[in-house]
């Protein structure tokens, strides 16, 4: 048994036997990414830790991990390996963005942005950097600056339509926020007609709330039961269709709608404002008081901030 | 002659009213008003150094003129008043379109970092007093009546350190009777736990922000009971006031629901609204939630900074308008009288998309144009440091939105004027009639910037009609005073007395109507804090009315 062992080890040590196990790092690398593609995500987790145990230095299976923990939805995950892949590349433009995309996935607002701008005071041509760097802004309500950012990330040469689509329903929405309805109105008007955007949340809501908020509360009715229509999960849909009937002053159906929504998200607080406010037109006293205690203990249970 | 003939006739001999739009020019220099906000920013990034900017309108020396007081900042991190560039400053009206800076003479430069002012006769002298909101320490003067202020702060027991959380960071103030027992009690709001030795840091090490309330512990509010011998007691406990721990800003009080008693309204930073419904003897219960006007139609919270609380509608019934920060539209509740009692009609109303776009600090509800119809000016200005992001400068325009009379407000702020385009780092604002014209002034301050003073020339020929109560059995002041005016179409158009107006800042006591083409005031009703009810009957327009308590 120990001259066995002894042997493996000597062939280990060969050329030839160094080229094979190269050969199979790359094949395990294809097999990992494969099965994280067709979703079997546990396997390819092991598949990766594997490849990493065996290949310490494999930076491609650290590239691998990391984004596939993006596809998982696990970002603080790929931040954790991406930030790994960077301490071992150092400038590599790409291992620096993908920590970038993974740190806007998690909204790290400081950390992102500082990494993406030294992104761009490196190549201020890098569409790439410059759509992170906009979502970035757009997800943290700054829509001046995601709308300037988004624009510089348009690349008429790419091929990758679901980024050009969802490009455009974040620079719509930026441009709802900046009051630039009409244009806003068109370019969603034209988005909702196409068939890879008809189930974004963000077009589906932004559109509704555009309407609402220039007082067609009908037409935003009409929107809000489409979104629910293409995404009946979305439990902000079912908030959206409650707030619009609310103010139509259906009031029944539009307790039924926010009753949906706190079915699907009992901690959303949204739906119990208004349901409040619902219960309270219906005379439905003691049920008002039980969604006003709600969100009393609710905020309590907030941090009010804490001294430093 | 024929009917329509007629008509044509009376239409052309009597023109209907038309109204005028809403025009300002500025005037601070030539009326000899200079005054520049000093914050004592060095770039540390002082949460303090935002919230600065309070301005009182109010007649000091009893000469029928209105006269200003600005708050000002001090030195970061000492908080002191180390040079006359952090001195608080009071201007005399000189009744002639120009201003007289007193401040020395009166004993007004003040001490530490300031924030707001609220004024009134707390002590029923026939001369207006003031309180001075600030970091760590307020400051109640005195108006000893001969021009001169006396610091009575520890003798009456205002100094506003707090049993449990000691000092505190009060924002604004408002003069309030709340038991009906003829003498001005007086609400804090206060902000947050601060302190600039443990300032956190927010941002990134290239680029520095200031922090989120978040941050920052929320403080409660306090409540002090005039006991009529000169000196307050803290009644901040056994009112319930201090139940509710917010991070309170602007704060306006009107009578609600029409009990005769006056509430109490608080615009939260980054928190819920509070409404503090006044249940007599002095006690009070939050009821922002069940009112529906503590949270935005969304169910969220805002940024809230300003605050009026007066009826915009005119249907007898207070109404409550709050400016807030970008993102969420300004804050417009509709008091229905109905379960909720409030509606919130930012959206019905217009205010979505016209303020959706501004952050906004002090705020009022008063009739621009004279026409009738209760219109909304706000002062105007995005945080500093935030250029970056929002792709637009801090510094805005300040906003005059005119009531359409049909339930929209538009923004005519374009159409008021080219002086009215100034942008500027817009905190206070603070309304009075400065030159007697019948038409309402606006002060309004700037961070890092001088003063405004916007004159109002909206022309035309709209009648006004204003009232200054004194009250014998209620407090001296009138504060809390509801007055409605019928007008000879049977109009009826409503206000109260109140100082407590906007961001931190506090208005002229005489409560104002717009006439429109009304030339008298068919009847006048006041019902008095005390519960009396006092009717007038055939009052011409276009004056001042003194009206004394019967």
């Amino acid at each position: 048994m120990l001259i066995a062992l002894f042997a493996l080890v000597l062939w280990s040590l060969t050329p030839k036997a160094q080229a094979s196990a190269a050969t199979d790092r790359v094949e395990q690398l294809q097999i990992a990414d494969s099965q994280c593609m067709l979703k079997q995500f546990q396997e390819a987790e092991s598949t990766y830790k594997r490849l990493l145990v065996a290949f310490p230095d494999f930076t491609e299976a650290l590239t691998g991990l990391g984004r596939c923990y993006m596809t998982m939805g696990r970002a603080s995950d790929a931040v954790r390996v991406f930030s790994e892949l960077v301490r071992r590349k150092g400038k590599d433009r790409q291992a620096n963005l993908d920590l970038a995309h993974a740190l806007v996935d998690l909204n790290q607002f400081s950390p992102a942005e500082h990494l993406l701008k030294t992104l761009l005071a490196a190549d201020d041509r890098d569409k790439e950097s410059w759509y992170y760097l906009g979502v970035l802004m757009y997800q943290n309500g700054y829509f001046g600056s995601a709308d300037a950012d988004l624009e510089k990330s348009i690349d008429p040469s790419s091929t990758d339509a679901g980024r050009t689509t969802k490009l455009s329903i974040y620079r719509a929405v930026c441009w709802v926020h900046l009051g630039r309805t009409k244009e806003a109105e068109a370019l969603m008007t034209t988005l909702a007609k196409d068939p890879s955007a008809q189930k974004d949340p963000d077009l589906l809501l932004v559109f509704a709330q555009l309407l609402y908020e220039t007082n067609r509360p009908g037409m935003a009715l009409q929107r809000i039961d489409q979104a629910i229509l293409a995404r009946p999960d979305l439990a902000m849909g079912y908030f959206w269709r409650g707030k619009v009937l609310y103010r139509l002053g259906r009031l029944h159906e539009a307790a039924t709608a926010e009753e949906k929504a706190l079915h699907m998200i009992p901690e959303f607080p949204y739906p119990r404002s208004l349901l409040l406010k619902i219960y309270q037109a219906q005379g439905r006293t003691d049920k008002a008081a039980e969604q006003a205690e709600w969100l009393h203990a609710y905020e309590e249970h907030r941090n009010l901030g804490t001294p430093h | 002659m024929r009917l329509n003939h007629i008509l044509l006739l009376l239409l052309l001999l009597c023109p209907p009213f038309v109204r005028a739009q809403i025009q300002f020019e500025e005037i601070a220099q030539r009326a000899s008003i200079h005054f520049k906000l000093e914050n004592g920013a060095a770039g540390d990034f002082h949460q303090v150094e935002l919230m600065v900017g309070g301005v009182a309108a109010f007649d000091y020396n009893n000469d029928g003129c209105t006269d200003i007081f600005f708050t000002n900042g001090a030195a970061l991190p000492s908080l002191k008043k180390d040079s006359p560039k952090y001195y608080n400053r009071l201007f005399r009206n000189n009744c002639d379109g120009s201003f007289t800076d007193v401040t020395e003479q009166a004993g007004l430069a003040g001490e530490g970092y300031s924030m707001g002012a609220a004024a009134a006769d707390y002590d029923n002298d026939g001369f207006v007093d003031l309180f001075v909101t600030g970091v760590n320490r307020n400051f109640l003067y005195r108006n000893k009546g001969d021009g001169t202020f006396e610091d009575v702060t520890e003798k009456v027991g205002l100094t506003g350190v707090h049993p449990t959380y000691g000092k505190m960071w009060a924002i604004a103030a408002a003069w309030i009777d709340v038991d009906n027992d003829g003498l001005l009690d007086l609400f804090v709001t206060n902000y947050v736990g601060w302190d600039p030795l443990t300032e956190p840091t927010c941002g990134s090490r290239e680029h520095r922000l200031y922090c989120h309330p978040s941050a920052y512990p929320g403080r409660p509010n306090q409540l002090f009971r005039n006991n009529g011998n000169g000196t307050f007691t803290d009644i901040s406990e056994q009112s319930g006031i201090a139940k509710s721990v917010g991070k309170g800003m602007g704060v306006a009080v009107a009578d609600y629901d029409g009990d005769g008693r006056t509430d109490i309204f608080v615009a939260n930073d980054s928190m819920r609204n509070f409404l503090f419904h006044n249940l007599g003897g002095g006690r009070f219960e939050e009821v922002g939630l069940m009112a529906g006007i503590a949270l935005n139609e969304d169910g969220r919270p805002v940024a809230g900074m300003g605050v009026d609380f007066r009826d915009f509608d005119n249907d007898g019934r207070p109404d409550v308008a709050v400016t807030d920060m970008i993102n969420d539209s300004y804050l417009l509740f509709r008091n229905s009288g109905g379960s909720p009692f409030f509606d919130d009609v930012t959206t019905a109303f217009g205010f979505s998309v016209a303020t959706g776009r501004l952050t906004g600090w002090g705020i009022g509800i008063y009739d621009f144009d004279n026409d009738g119809l209760k219109d909304i000016f706000s002062a105007n200005a995005h945080f500093p440091g935030l250029q970056e992001y929002l792709a637009v400068p801090s510094a805005l325009p300040n906003s005059v939105f005119r009531n359409l009379g049909n339930g929209v407000f538009r923004d005519v702020s374009a159409r008021a004027g080219r002086d009215f385009q100034i942008p500027g780092q817009y905190r206070g604002a603070a309304f009075a009639d400065l030159d007697g014209d019948g038409r309402v002034d606006v002060i309004v301050t700037a961070l890092d910037g001088l003063a405004r003073i916007y004159r109002n020339i909206t022309p035309g020929k709209a009648h006004w009609l204003a009232f200054k109560l004194t009250g014998t059995k209620s407090n001296r002041d009138g504060i809390g005073a509801t007055v409605s005016v019928e007008l000879p179409n049977s109009k009826t158009l409503y206000n109260q007395v109140t100082t407590s107006v906007g961001y931190a800042s506090s208005s002229e006591l005489p409560v104002r109507f717009g006439m429109g083409a009304g030339t008298m005031a068919k009847r006048v009703r006041i019902r008095w804090p005390s519960g009396r009810i006092q009717v007038l009957a055939n009052i011409p327009a276009d004056q001042v009315l003194e009206v004394r308590e019967p």
